[in-house]
Order: structure tokens, then C-alpha cells, then sequence
């Protein structure tokens, strides 16, 4: 068995070098195809936190009576955060929100104007965040079903929700497209790349046609015969995986600060921390893919 | 050790490869198939190595009827068997060395034996002054040698060289057929078929002659008759 196995090796591998022009073009086609799929990947992960970034901006705010009592808001804090959709609940309190308006004012005149009035005119409010962009919707039900409660109602001054309510669907549906248009691109992707490296190495095979035919008639078994084409194919994606690693850190070390500046990421680090995950993804794809090309390809001269 | 029971071959537009042929070939025998292109001779070869199957009827190797052999246990059968082909068919990134140990490596023989055999089986057919040679180095004469090394390199108990000499002059094919007689004396039975008349009167043999997918003629030491 592991004679026959070695031979199987041994002869993959002269049968790689041997034919080396055949063997580059194979490498390049894999390379192309795992590099598609790296770019892809990488371009989800690199607006991921841009993504992130915006939604963390997002969020719905709630505003109280000047007069609504502390022990009501604090009822409804926690009424908030016990829905399962909340993330959290910043109170902001009356005094804090007219010490964050007089920094915000350093106008004299309307800081001479609030002194006039001699008392806070500013209601507290919550910054309610939600764990996921889609759920401010349930949580703008809720407290939609507060402002009208008779509870709430004279404490409540106004949701904010609605306002944003544009800007937020919009995101919402910006993010779902864009993750939806990179799953779609990487699955046409990848048949594509399935279908050209499957043709490269059925040329591969079909100039070796003859030799197949040869070795079933000398009494090599399927497997035998199989073998040193199959070998082969995984030497093609193993080096293709490990050029397209080559490629990509390269192309990421020089490109990645200009990236950076753009999105926040920084696509050589995140690649360099993720490096076993990252190409041991890369090398695998390449290897199945070529292992399985040379198998489908192989099978159709193999049955004499 | 072969024998043809009624054997037919159809192609898919009804063109009739054999018809209904039988016949049988003693262990030890030296026979010559002849007969015009499209008789049924490679047809006939194909159906003794399972590279196709017949139509009707039985193809007997020892009492084995190997028309019921799968596919994927064909290799076993076909190791008992040497086989020499017209265009050679060396695989071509191979050395002359490489292609004769190809035959044992399949059929699963120790490193240490094909080191042994496949320079003796190259000094027999006179090559082994270009074991590292690969095949498009050599001459037609020489390429057919290789092809010959490795058919009888695992000491099988058939020959079947199909038209040997086609590609070869007069003094190269002699000596092809020189070697065949030596193997065929060694005790290895041997089926040959050939356009040649020289060879097939020289080898005062049998002659099992051909005509349209039939077994026209069968003499035990016959010439060469169409």
C-alpha cells in the first residue's frame, strides 16, 4: 500500500515537473481564482467596520417633560432595558443635558438668556441603542405604545425616532444589500473559477489522454492511473495557495495604509493576525479545487 | 487458454465488427492474424483485452469468461497479458527505464525486483545501452523494443502485438519478429496480426485469416493468403 502510494507521489510530482509550461498555466488560473475569492472576503471584512462605526451612531432618543417626575423615568429605564432588542439606555439627566448645552453654547448672549430664565428649561432624555440596526423598529413600537400609556404619557415629551427613521431604514438596507451582493458575487465567483480551473486541467489531462489509456492497458488499476493526475492537481493548488498568500500580503503591505485611511481597517494586520485561518483557507480551496478538477477530469478517460 | 464462443460485435449504426466468431488458441502457439483493414482484427484485439465488450457471446481466458469482468477488476486480468501496439504507445515523459518499470509498478512488484527485471528484459530486446533515454529520442525500431520490454517484462502468459511492424522498415521489423520468436519459444503464447506477407510466410505458423468481421481461413501452418 505505501509503495504504491509513494509511486503514485513520485510520479505526480515528475509528472509536475516534467510538464512545466501545462503546470504554471494551471497555477496561474487556481491563482486567479483564489485571489477573487481573498478580495472578495477581504472587501466584506474591510467595510464591516465602517459599518459598524455608522451604526454605532444610531440611535433613538427620547425626551422628557421638564417636569416629569425622576422615579417615572426611572420605571421606564427599566421597562427599557428589559427588552431583549435594547443594547443600552444612556440617561441623560436634566442637569447633565444643560451642562452638555452650555458647552455646546459658548455664545454669551444665549448662555446671558438661559441665566434669565433662572430655572433649567431642559427635559431629560434617554439615548436608547439597539443591538442591531433592524430592531430599532420594534423598539420605536414600544415606546410609541409609551407616549399615548397612562403611565407615560405626561412624563413623555417626544420620540425622536421618526426622524431618523429615514436615514436608519436606509442604512439598514444598504448593509443588507452589500452583504447580500458579496455573497451573490463570491457564489458566481466561484463557479467561475470552478469551471475555468476544471477546463485548464481537462486540457491537462486530455494531452494525457493516451498515456491513461496506456497505463489501464499495462494493468494499472483506476486508482493507480488516477493517482499521479490527482497528485498533480494538488500540487497545483497547493502552490496557488501559497503564491495567492505570497500575492496578497505583498499587495496588502503596500496598498493596506491607503486603505486604512479610507475604511478603518487594517487589512495586512488583520491578515497577519488571522494568518493560519486566513491561508490555510487559501491553500485547502486551492487544493480541493484542483484535487476535484483532476477527479472529474480524469474520469471520463479512465473507463477502459 | 483462449477460447471464442460466437462471438459478435455490432457498432452503434448496425456496421458489423465480428460476426459471430469462434475459435480457440492452445497455450505455447505462435498465431497470425491477418486479414484487409476493416476485417474485424483490431476489433477482435479490443474484445481480448476488455477494452470493448462483444455484442453476443463468451470470451474465455483459462475458463475465465472475461466479457463478465467489472471494469475496475480488468487491470488484474489485463497483467497476465503483454500487449504491442503499431504507434508504440510509450508514455512520453517517461524514460525508456521509467516506462518498461511502469508495467511492474502497476501490477504492484518490490522496487528491488523492477531494479532487477527491467534491465535484463531491456538487454533482451537489445536496449539497455538507452535505459535513460526518453521515448522521443529513439527510433521506431527502438520506441518498439520499449513497447516490447514492457509487455513482457511481468512474464505474462499472452502476447498480443497488434500490426508491430506497420511503422517499421524491412530490417527493424525483422528483428521485431525475431524477438517474438524467441519470447514464443520461452513458452509465451503469441497472437500477431499484420498486413505483412514476408513475416507471415516466414513464420510458417497458424494463420487464422480474416474477411468482413469472419474467420475465413484457420491453417495450422499456413501462409499468407487474402
Amino acid at each position: 500500500m505505501f509503495t504504491t502510494l509513494g509511486r503514485i507521489l513520485s510520479s505526480g510530482l515528475k509528472g509536475f515537473y516534467r510538464n512545466f509550461t501545462i503546470s504554471i498555466s494551471a497555477i496561474l488560473i487556481l491563482l486567479i481564482s483564489l485571489l477573487s475569492f481573498a478580495s472578495i472576503y477581504l472587501a466584506l471584512e474591510l467595510i464591516k467596520p465602517s459599518v459598524a462605526q455608522l451604526e454605532q451612531k444610531v440611535d433613538v432618543n427620547l425626551y422628557f417633560e421638564t417636569d416629569a417626575p425622576e422615579e417615572i423615568i426611572l420605571e421606564l429605564k427599566r421597562e427599557l432595558e428589559a427588552i431583549d432588542e435594547v443594547a443600552s439606555v444612556e440617561y441623560v439627566t436634566k442637569d447633565q443635558a444643560l451642562a452638555d448645552f452650555k458647552e455646546r453654547q459658548n455664545s454669551d448672549v444665549i448662555l446671558a438668556a438661559l441665566e434669565s430664565i433662572g430655572e433649567n428649561p431642559l427635559g431629560a432624555a434617554f439615548n436608547i441603542k439597539a443591538k442591531e440596526i433592524s430592531q430599532y423598529e420594534t423598539i420605536s413600537i414600544f415606546l410609541a405604545g409609551a407616549q399615548i400609556s397612562e403611565k407615560y404619557a405626561q412624563a413623555v415629551e417626544d420620540v425622536n425616532y421618526n426622524q431618523n427613521k429615514g436615514a436608519i431604514d436606509k442604512l439598514n438596507t444598504i448593509i443588507v444589500s452589500v452583504e447580500r451582493f458579496g455573497i451573490a458575487i463570491s457564489v458566481i465567483l466561484a463557479i467561475i473559477a470552478v469551471v475555468i480551473t476544471y477546463n485548464t486541467i481537462r486540457v491537462t489531462i486530455y494531452t494525457a489522454r493516451h498515456e491513461i489509456k496506456v497505463m489501464r492497458l499495462v494493468g494499472a488499476s483506476k486508482f493507480f492511473a488516477r493517482g499521479p493526475f490527482i497528485t498533480e492537481g494538488i500540487f497545483y493548488g497547493l502552490f496557488a495557495g501559497l503564491l495567492a498568500l505570497v500575492v496578497l500580503l505583498t499587495g496588502l503591505y503596500y496598498a493596506g495604509p491607503a486603505l486604512q485611511e479610507i475604511f478603518i481597517l487594517d487589512l495586512y494586520q488583520f491578515v497577519i493576525d488571522d494568518i493560519f485561518r486566513i491561508g490555510g483557507a487559501l491553500i485547502l480551496s486551492g487544493v480541493v479545487l484542483g484535487g476535484v478538477s483532476s477527479l472529474l477530469a480524469i474520469r471520463k478517460y479512465l473507463n477502459i | 487458454m483462449i477460447f471464442l464462443d460466437g462471438v459478435s460485435k455490432e457498432y452503434k449504426k448496425g456496421d458489423v465488427g465480428l460476426a459471430d466468431i469462434s475459435l480457440s488458441i492452445e497455450r505455447g502457439e505462435f498465431v497470425s492474424l491477418v486479414g484487409q483493414s476493416g476485417a474485424g482484427k483490431t476489433t477482435l484485439i479490443k474484445i481480448l483485452l476488455g477494452e470493448k465488450r462483444p455484442s453476443a457471446g463468451g470470451v474465455f481466458f483459462d475458463s475465465v469468461d472475461i466479457t463478465k469482468i467489472p471494469s475496475r477488476k480488468l487491470n488484474q486480468y489485463r497483467r497476465k497479458i503483454g500487449v504491442v501496439f503499431q504507434d508504440f504507445r510509450l508514455l512520453p515523459d517517461k524514460t525508456v527505464f521509467e516506462n518498461v518499470a511502469f508495467a511492474m509498478e502497476a501490477s504492484g512488484k518490490k522496487d528491488a525486483q523492477i531494479k532487477k527485471d527491467v534491465p535484463y528484459v531491456l538487454k533482451l530486446v537489445g536496449l539497455d545501452e538507452k535505459i535513460d533515454r526518453f521515448p522521443s529520442e529513439l527510433s521506431g525500431g527502438q520506441k518498439q523494443r520499449v513497447a516490447i520490454a514492457r509487455a513482457i517484462v511481468n512474464q505474462p502468459d499472452l502476447i498480443i502485438a497488434d500490426e508491430p511492424t506497420g511503422n517499421l522498415d524491412p530490417v527493424n521489423a525483422d528483428e521485431i519478429i525475431a524477438i517474438f520468436k524467441k519470447i514464443n519459444k520461452m513458452g509465451t503464447t503469441v497472437i500477431l496480426t499484420t498486413h505483412n506477407k514476408t513475416i507471415v510466410d516466414r513464420l510458417e505458423g497458424r494463420v487464422i485469416t480474416m474477411e468482413g468481421g469472419r474467420v475465413t481461413r484457420d491453417t495450422v501452418k499456413g501462409g499468407f493468403v487474402l
